[in-house]
Formats: C-alpha cells, sequence, structure tokens
C-alpha cells in the first residue's frame, strides 16, 4: 500500500515536472535587518502562479517561461516587481522595505496574500504588530492571550493562557518554539505565556487541517519562529511595565555573516514587595513569586546554501517563604531557618542547520534538547548552642517531576515545478519522563528516603511526505501522510495517519476549502481543574492508558473582500483515548500511582467558526464568533453518560482592533464575550444511609449531582482598551502605553462553590480574580 | 514511613502560596444561581442484614440552597418487603423513624425487593439480594512493630476463602475488655473499655483515605476465588500484658451496591472544601428516587492471646 502511494507521487511529478525551463529561487528577508520573512509570496503575473517563502525565508519557483514578472509580496512590507528574462536556474534573493504608512500599497499586498489560493484551511497567522499593539493584562504583552481571541481558541479560566482548540484539552497543542516542544507554556499558575514577543518572528496556529509534516498532538499546532537577529546593525527595544521589564539587543556578530539576539524578562513584584514583607515580619520573614525568560540566538551564514543557528531558551518560576527565628529553652538557644517553595521552568535548545541542496530542494536538520521540571521542596535547619552543645540539624524534603527530551529531524522541501511542493522528513524522540518523586534528607538519619515512579524512558519516532498539488487551475489540494510510532515498558504503538486538504477556486476571489486529518498522541497530561498549575504532570502512554488518537473534517469558504479575509468553517471531531481524573481523585493524593487516578474515555467536539480579519491598514484587527459544542464520555465518570466539556463554550465572540490613529498615536480594544464554563454544583441535598464516621454512627447529607458539569458559570464578558504614542529621540524611539483590563469591571467567574452569605444563608459563591486594572508600560527602542 | 504523611506534611506550605496567589486577586460574590428544584425527592435507605428485622428509612431531599439540615422522615408512605412473590408489609416506627416489621428475620441469599408508595408520586423501588457471610478462617498475630519511641503496632493477619463470583468485604476491629478496681470508698467498680480499632493494610491497594474509622472496604479482585490473605497493623499494642482485653474482628460480606455507595459517599465527604478535587456523584440504585437499598452478613472472630 504504502509502495503504491509512493509510485502514485513519483508520477504525478514526472508528468508535470518535464515542462519546466527555468527555476527562480532565492530567500526573501527584510531589508536593514535580513530578518526572514516567513510566508512572504512571490507570484507570476504572466503564469498567474507563483511560490510561499518557507519558514527560513527559502523559496522556489519554477516557471516554463523563461520570461517572468514576479511580484514578491509580504504583510506589511512594500511590494517588489521584478520583470526578469533568465536564461536557466537563477538565484534571487528579495529585501522587503517595512511599509506601515502606505496604505495603499499595503492593500496590494493583502490582495497578494489570497487566503483563498492555498489549500491550507483552519490556520490563522497573526501578524506580530498586532499582537504588540492589542492591550494586555497588567501591560504585560502575551502571544497566547492574543490567539485566545481567535474563533475556536477558547481560554479556558479568568486570566489563564490555556489553549483549549476546538474542544481539545491543554495538552493536545503542539507548541514549538524554533520547533522545539514546550510543555508548559506559561508563567505565574497559567497566567502568562513564556514567549516575549520582542524576540519572536512569527506566530501560526492551526487548528485543523494539519500538514503531515507535524504530529504528536491532537488539536493544534502553535509554530513560533524566534527573530534570527539584525545582520546590519545593532539594534535594541525594551519595556519597563507594571509586573515586569524587558530588553532585547540584536545584531551582527559579523556584517551580512553572523548575528545574534538576545533577550530577557524578569518580573519584580518580589522585590519591590520584600521590604515591606520584611518590615511587618521584623525582618524574619520573606515570601515572593517572580518569573524570568531568556532568549538567545545565534544565525551564521557559512555560505549561500548552508546556514546554522543556534537558539536557546530558559525560563523559570519560582514561589518561596522563607521564615528564621530563634527560641531559648533550658540554656539552649536553637536557631532555625525555614524555606519551602516550589519552582518550574523550561531549558531549550536548538541547533540547525539550513541547506539550499540545489534550487529545487532545501533541507533543514535540528537536534534539539527541551527539559521542564516542577520542582516542590521544603528545607529546614537548626542550629542549637548552649551549655557544650553545638549542633547542627539538616533536614530537606523535596517532590520534583518533569520530562526532557532529546531529538533530531530532518526535514526536506522539494518543488519541482510550481503545481507541487513536496515535503518528507522524519524525526526522532527520546522522552524521559519523572512522573512524581518524592525525596527526603536528614542529618538525623542515615538514609535518605526516595519514593515514587521510576523514570520512564521512551522513543517516539515519526516520518511524513507531503504534496500541495495543483491538480487543475481551480483544484488544489494538499495530500499527506504521517507515519508515528512511541516505543515504552516493551509496548510500541504504530498509527498511520492520512491527511487530507483542499480548495476549490470559485472565482478569483472565493474558495471552497475541506479537509480531513487523523491525529495521534503518544503522551498525557494529568491536569487538575484546568488552572494550569505547573503540578501538571506529563506522562507517557503505557500498557494500560494507550495513546489519544482523534479524526477532524472541516469545510468552509474563504473570500477575500477588499482588504478583508473572511472565512467560515464547520468542523467536527472525535477524539479517543483521553484521560480525565475520576471522581473524588485530586492531585494533592500523590501516593496513588496516577494510572489508577484517571479514567480513559472518548470526546467529541463540533461547531462553525466564523472571522473577518484585516490585517493590515490605519484600522486593522478581526471579528471572530464561534458556535460549538463539546462533550466527553468515560465508562467510570457521570455513570458513562455523555457530559459537557468544562470548557464547552456554545457561543464565543471576539472583536480586537487596532487603530493608527496618527502617525505617532494609536489605540486598541479588545472585546470578548463566552459562554460560561460548565461546572458541576449539586442540585439537592439528601438524608445518607447511616455512616461510621470518627467512632459514632449518624445519617449523613449528600450533595446530589445530577450529572457532571450540569451548569454554567455566568457568562464571561470583558472589555481591554490600550493607548500608546511614542516620540522619536535623538537615540531612537521612546513608547507610552496605557492600558486598562476589564474596563467595566465585570466580575467574571473564576470558579463558583456553596458557601453561606453574611446571614447565613446558603448561596453559590463566585470567586472573581481581576477586577479592572490599568497598566502602563514604558518602551523604547535604538 | 508512609509517604502521604510525609507529602501531607510538607504540602501546606507551598499551597499556602497558591493560596495567596489567589487571594491577592480574588473577589467573592455572591451569585443568584437558578437552582431548578420541581419536587422533593423520595429518599430510601435500607440496609438488608442477615438475620435481622428489615428497616427502611424514607425522607424527602432539599434544595441544595435550603437551610434546614434537619431531614424528617416520611410517616404515611406504604412500604413493602417482597421476597418470592410474598409482600410483607413494613410499618412505621415513631421511635425510630423507620418503617420495619418485627415478623420476620432477613436471611441471606435471598432477593428483597423493597416498594414504597407516597402520594403524588411513582412506586419507588430497589431490589437487593443478601449475601453469604464469609467465616474467618484465621488470625494470626505476626508481632508488633515499633513505629518510633513512644509507639506500636500490633502485626495481623486475617486469612478468608473467597467464594467464586464478584465479592466485596468490609473488615473492621474492635478492642474490648472489662475490669474492675476498689475506689476510695472501698466499692468495687466494674469498668469497660469497647472502641473500634484502626486498621491499616500493607498492602496500599486496600487503602482509602476516607476509611477514617479504620474499617476496610475492599473487593476481591487481587484473590478472586482463592484464600485471600490480608495483612494488617493495628494502629496500637494490644497483646501486652497489662491490656487484658480481646480484640473483635468482623468480616463483613457486603454487596457491590453497598461497596459503591460507601466508596462514592466516602470520596465526596474527604474531598469536600478541596477546589482541586472533581465533584464525586453518589451511587444509589433507587428507581424513582435517591438512596441505597443494600446487603450485607457479618461473621465475627475473637482473636485472643
Amino acid at each position: 500500500m504504502k509502495n503504491q502511494i509512493f509510485s502514485c507521487f513519483l508520477l504525478l511529478f514526472s508528468l508535470s515536472g518535464y515542462a519546466q525551463k527555468v527555476v527562480v529561487s532565492g530567500t526573501i528577508t527584510e531589508a536593514g535587518t535580513g530578518e526572514h520573512l516567513i510566508g512572504a509570496n512571490v507570484f507570476d503575473r504572466v503564469a498567474e502562479k507563483g511560490a510561499v517563502a518557507n519558514q527560513f525565508g527559502f523559496y522556489s519557483y519554477s516557471s516554463s517561461s523563461d520570461s517572468l514578472d514576479l511580484y514578491v509580496s509580504f504583510v506589511g512590507f512594500q511590494t517588489k516587481r521584478l520583470q526578469l528574462n533568465v536564461q536557466g536556474d537563477t538565484v534571487i534573493n528579495v529585501e522587503l522595505v517595512p511599509d506601515g504608512n502606505l496604505e495603499e500599497v499595503v492593500v496590494s499586498a493583502s490582495d497578494m496574500d489570497k487566503i483563498q489560493e492555498v489549500s491550507r484551511m483552519s490556520s490563522i497567522n497573526v501578524p506580530l504588530k498586532q499582537i504588540k499593539e492589542l492591550p494586555a493584562l497588567m501591560g504585560e504583552v502575551d502571544v497566547f492571550k492574543v490567539l485566545q481571541l481567535l474563533p475556536g481558541v477558547q481560554s479556558g479560566t479568568e486570566g489563564g493562557s490555556g489553549l483549549y482548540v476546538r474542544g481539545g484539552g491543554p495538552d493536545q497543542n503542539l507548541i514549538l518554539l524554533d520547533g522545539v516542544p514546550v510543555y508548559n507554556a506559561s508563567h505565574l499558575f497559567g497566567f502568562f505565556s513564556i514567549f516575549n514577543a520582542d524576540a519572536i518572528n512569527n506566530v501560526e496556529l492551526i487548528k485543523g487541517g494539519f500538514p503531515s509534516r507535524y504530529g504528536g498532538r491532537l488539536s493544534s499546532v502553535i509554530d513560533i519562529s524566534m527573530k534570527e537577529g539584525n545582520m546590519q546593525e545593532i539594534k535594541g527595544e525594551g519595556s519597563i511595565g507594571l509586573i515586569a521589564s524587558k530588553v532585547t539587543v540584536e545584531g551582527p556578530i559579523k556584517k551580512d555573516q553572523t548575528s545574534f539576539i538576545f533577550s530577557a524578562r524578569r518580573t519584580y513584584l518580589d522585590l519591590l514587595a520584600r521590604p515591606l514583607i520584611k518590615a511587618s515580619t521584623g525582618g524574619s520573614e520573606n515570601i515572593g513569586y517572580y518569573f524570568y525568560d531568556l532568549n538567545g540566538k545565534i544565525n551564521h551564514k557559512i555560505n549561500d546554501k548552508n546556514r546554522i543557528y543556534l537558539s536557546v531558551y530558559s525560563g523559570d518560576d519560582k514561589a518561596y517563604s522563607r521564615y528564621n527565628d530563634y527560641y531559648v529553652y533550658e540554656n539552649e538557644r536553637t536557631d532555625y531557618d525555614e524555606e519551602f517553595g516550589l519552582k518550574w521552568g523550561n531549558f531549550i535548545t536548538a541547533l540547525r542547520w539550513n541547506n539550499v541542496i540545489n534550487n529545487r530542494l532545501f533541507s533543514n536538520h535540528t537536534f534539539t534538547h527541551s527539559r521542564y521540571k516542577f520542582d516542590l521542596f521544603s528545607n529546614y535547619e537548626e542550629k542549637i548552642s548552649g551549655f557544650g552543645v553545638d549542633e547542627t540539624n539538616v533536614y530537606s524534603e523535596r517532590y520534583f517531576s518533569g520530562i526532557r527530551d532529546w531529538a533530531y529531524k530532518s526535514d526536506f522541501e522539494f518543488i519541482p515545478n510550481p503545481d507541487h511542493y513536496l515535503r518528507f522528513g522524519g524525526q526522532v524522540i527520546f522522552h524521559k519522563f519523572s512522573p512524581g518523586v518524592y525525596a527526603s534528607k536528614s542529618s538525623e538519619s542515615e538514609n535518605d528516603l526516595r519514593l515514587g515512579a521510576d523514570e520512564l524512558n521512551s522513543m517516539e519516532y515519526a516520518v511524513y511526505v507531503e504534496d500541495d498539488i495543483n491538480l487543475s487551475s481551480r483544484l488544489k489540494a494538499n495530500l499527506g501522510l504521517h507515519y508515528s510510532g512511541f516505543l515504552t515498558e516493551d509496548q510500541d504503538y504504530n498509527s498511520l495517519q492520512p491527511r487530507i486538504a483542499a480548495r476549490y477556486l470559485l472565482n478569483s476571489s472565493t474558495s471552497l476549502k475541506a479537509s480531513f486529518v487523523t491525529m495521534t498522541q503518544f503522551i498525557h497530561l494529568l491536569t487538575n481543574a484546568g488552572l494550569g498549575l505547573p503540578t501538571d504532570l506529563w506522562v507517557p502512554a503505557t500498557p494500560t492508558i494507550g495513546p489519544q488518537e482523534a479524526m477532524q473534517v472541516a469545510f468552509g469558504g474563504v473570500r477575500n473582500f477588499k482588504g478583508f479575509e473572511i472565512s467560515l468553517e464547520a468542523y467536527y471531531k472525535t477524539m479517543d483515548g483521553l484521560i480525565e481524573y475520576k471522581d473524588g481523585a485530586t492531585y494533592l493524593n500523590l501516593d496513588e500511582d496516577w494510572q489508577d487516578k484517571v479514567a480513559v474515555g472518548e470526546g467529541k467536539s463540533y461547531g462553525a467558526e466564523f472571522l473577518v480579519q484585516r490585517k493590515v491598514g490605519k484600522i486593522s484587527g478581526w471579528l471572530g464568533y464561534t458556535l460549538s459544542n463539546t462533550e466527553r464520555r468515560f465508562d467510570e465518570i457521570n455513570f458513562g453518560d455523555w457530559f459537557p466539556y468544562k470548557y464547552d463554550r456554545r457561543h464565543d465572540i471576539s472583536l480586537a482592533l487596532t487603530h493608527e490613529w496618527k502617525d505617532n498615536k494609536d489605540f486598541s480594544l479588545a472585546w470578548v464575550y463566552g459562554t460560561g464554563n460548565a461546572v458541576s454544583l449539586p442540585t439537592q441535598r439528601y438524608e445518607g444511609m447511616e455512616v461510621n464516621r470518627y467512632g459514632g454512627f449518624s445519617r449523613p447529607n449528600i450533595n446530589y449531582y445530577e450529572s457532571r458539569n450540569n451548569f454554567r458559570n455566568r457568562d464571561y464578558h470583558r472589555l481591554d482598551l490600550s493607548f500608546s504614542w511614542w516620540k522619536t529621540k535623538k537615540w531612537g524611539e521612546r513608547k507610552w502605553t496605557l492600558g486598562i483590563y476589564n474596563v467595566y469591571n465585570r466580575m467574571n467567574p473564576f470558579f463558583m462553590d456553596l458557601g453561606n452569605d453574611r446571614q447565613g444563608n446558603r448561596k453559590v459563591m463566585q470567586y472573581s480574580l481581576f477586577p479592572i486594572i490599568p497598566s502602563f508600560s514604558y518602551g523604547f527602542k535604538f | 514511613m508512609k509517604k502521604n504523611k510525609l507529602l501531607t506534611a510538607i504540602f501546606p506550605g507551598p499551597l499556602k502560596l497558591v493560596g495567596f496567589a489567589f487571594l491577592l486577586f480574588a473577589c467573592e460574590t455572591t451569585v443568584d444561581i437558578d437552582i431548578p428544584f420541581e419536587k422533593p425527592q423520595i429518599t430510601l435507605n435500607s440496609s438488608l442484614r442477615h438475620n435481622t428485622f428489615p428497616s427502611v428509612r424514607l425522607s424527602y431531599s432539599k434544595h441544595i440552597l435550603d437551610n434546614n439540615w434537619e431531614f424528617v422522615p416520611i410517616k404515611d408512605a406504604a412500604v413493602r418487603l417482597i421476597h418470592e412473590g410474598e409482600t410483607l408489609p413494613l410499618s412505621f416506627v415513631e421511635e425510630t423513624g423507620e418503617y420495619t416489621n418485627l415478623n420476620r428475620l432477613l436471611t441471606q441469599g435471598n432477593e428483597y425487593t423493597v416498594e414504597v408508595d407516597v402520594e403524588g408520586y411513582e412506586t419507588v423501588r430497589a431490589s437487593e439480594i443478601i449475601p453469604i457471610s464469609v467465616p474467618i478462617k484465621d488470625l494470626i498475630y505476626q508481632g508488633t512493630v515499633q513505629v518510633d519511641a513512644w509507639s506500636s503496632n500490633d502485626d495481623v493477619t486475617l486469612i478468608f476463602d473467597d467464594p467464586e463470583g464478584e465479592n466485596y468485604y468490609e473488615i473492621s476491629a474492635e478492642f474490648y475488655r472489662q475490669y474492675t478496681y476498689t475506689d476510695e470508698n472501698g466499692n468495687t467498680v466494674y469498668y469497660e473499655d469497647n472502641y473500634p480499632l484502626y486498621l491499616e493494610p500493607k498492602n496500599p491497594t486496600y487503602e482509602k483515605d476516607y476509611n477514617t474509622d479504620g474499617e476496610l472496604l475492599i473487593d476481591d479482585k487481587l484473590f478472586e476465588g482463592r484464600e485471600a490473605v490480608i495483612d494488617l497493623f493495628l494502629n496500637g499494642s494490644y497483646f501486652s500484658d497489662d491490656m487484658e482485653g480481646e480484640i473483635k474482628f468482623t468480616l463483613k460480606s457486603v454487596t457491590r451496591n453497598y461497596y459503591l455507595f460507601h466508596s462514592t459517599y466516602g470520596l465526596q465527604w474527604w474531598n469536600e472544601g478541596d477546589p482541586f478535587a472533581q465533584p464525586v456523584q453518589v451511587y444509589s440504585n433507587i428507581s424513582n428516587g435517591i438512596g441505597i437499598v443494600m446487603g450485607e452478613s457479618i461473621s465475627v472472630k475473637r482473636m485472643d492471646e
């Protein structure tokens, strides 16, 4: 079967490839910085065909004519026209000039993007400019918070940066930073994501119709590319905000050959609060929290055909409490110092080698290492001194978990002619899971104690092939296969996943699209209550708990109309092998095997999404609406009946707008509305059978839940505003941003519980997190 | 040393930090949510025990936001116990608040159906088979384990033969002693101690947090149809010379309904107030109502040394 498929691919290339006379290839970069323009378009007006730059800015266009009229365009950049008469294969590297002012040119560029032309669907690219300009919680620009404003993406809990895409869970998102999977992408208990927008070059979200080159997760791909560093001159930018400050510096190490970028961000709530806490506790206590991110990248151009990149990310969160004091007992003084806290963080490295093998074949080889760890610790030290006594005792306890990956990936792109764009490659990942280890040490004891699950090694591997084929002038399809496997504990799981996406052009501005994909995921996230706490535990598929699988079909239409991209999509998705904590299970009970605490079940989600987006212009942004239904079913939960997923949201509306008010001022707003999350609340109370509790028999009050997630939180809505103005200075540019989060102070629900009001009456209590929050930040560029 | 206890000891600190973060931002609001409640449901509870008289407790459920925590028994219902086509009426006894019939003892191995008619409701019904009691084959004292400088635990093995099929058990133990002493007036005072013992299984599979009184509720998955050897620690040392008492072990054969009710209720009770815990639906086997009808048979063995 596989041989037949491969033969078909070869036949298609051979039939259509022989007629091509010339190949024009090269890279498309930003003038002045050398930054690659991912997704830039090359369009030949003569042949009415074109090519798109890949993640490394590389494009390849082949034509049957040696007379070319090429338009090279990218959103936010001036379109460049190249009229050429070429003799044979030619390399043309193109630099585009940024343009934020000439709206006419920009609209023209937008026309060239042709959302209706591409076969891929359910994919959204949000310009970084918009990400940076939209209002942000406490002034902290957050890529994930912006992605939450897109149709088909839910935000989970209030203020959280979790992403729930088309009914999927937060573990079902393949979050890639320069091609490396990121396992826990959040800071501050999930309120901020780890991605520093200043260090990012491109963000793409794929919700369905996944190309075969992606695999390993069920619900989405969030592909984030870091900037590569300015090849021409030293540049920098940064900001000072309410809770954090950041700085980014980039520039050439050797002009036009080697560049670097370095970016750092840190919160300073702990530094500000420390003197106050120390003053109020007489200096004996200190409590705090901080997080930081460091991004670095070196980009070296060996020659026109070879380039290497080394990128590093390191980020940690730490919450801590320290207390020291002393007491005197029978002429002995004991000074003690106790500390407890928790910390978690990611460390990611990637080494990549780009090789233009020839002007039709491009390759990228990547070695990556990724580590996520969570550490809960408690230390106690006492020094006893007195009559003849001088003794120090130390006790420490830790609970830690994590996951570590080593991976190698090779990707090839082969463009035999404008009718085919073939991608193929393979990947192998070695996972090392540490699913929860408890350790204690004591200076009084000879033996250290170490309990919990052993480290678990597993190997995940995948190969893929896909082709973007022009079947006719109107019909284009992306056909692919993704094969993946997983070896763990003598268990071998395999999966062959066909992927199909197609578009049919109705006219030059409108097309219909459809896709069918299957996905397999070999790892699970054990998560509690969806809060995105760092205690969430990544665990592999085991002989008992198998992999997750999904099937998704989607169809819809897109129209490119006067600078507006309009899309309407419907989808239906089924998921198997999902895990969920059983009734009553709680993550606090850490000594129970995780496999005994979870139930395995299925899920389904279906809905329709509408999006109107304008990427450039004085007023840009989007309006999105999602109508959806998401359910889950587990044999051991809710008596085996289907129940609404916690983040099932029937209606979801988001409006995100930025307005370049004047040459040096802009204004932006974001308004969101969503049906309340599903919650479980008891409806009745009844007298139970007599039970024995604490040595006595009594008839208890029992809460009666009709079903899991039988109620809805109140609807969620919120308006955020932001206003920025900037001024050019001798040294560069400075920018002030004022923002208001939750302008009309809506008390949105975080969770609900039963309680008593001040009169002692039983009531449903709602707990909210964020009232109206003003913020400001000072930004600079040089 | 049990890991769970250590974790419980270190976790409160970091959790305070999470709580601190939450309190930093959180606001509490009372919200009026329309929780539908057409009319109360009939609650039927009955434990059918071998060699005892049937007893049935009836009450109405309440709206979850009802401020009244007391449940008044329903007195005017028609309650029947049906066995092999024979119907036995039960009558209400004011003192106990239960329906009973003192002319019939329940017998193990029999299936009984409880039917209840209350005006305005469909017939409430549930059936249950009283399990056959399983004798304790042996109780072996294995010695005493020193826990720390101040306390020790008795190590005991309980053995019984598990019959074929799906079975459930509840194991409990009691300490009983009688002694006398002479008070300051020269009178002889007779004194009795009788209290349940906390059982801690060596096999963690049997351990449940919500078994706060030390009884063990287990299924037979680990010894299905074979000899069951349950190794236990008694929380304390009762075999020393100065204790002068006896330990009584009870092996209760219980039904699946009993097992599911106690495990789900136990979880709901144990997790109350834990915002990270999933909600628990307490098991019910009553048609047209809520509550539980469950069966049990006991066998007892004393342990003397």
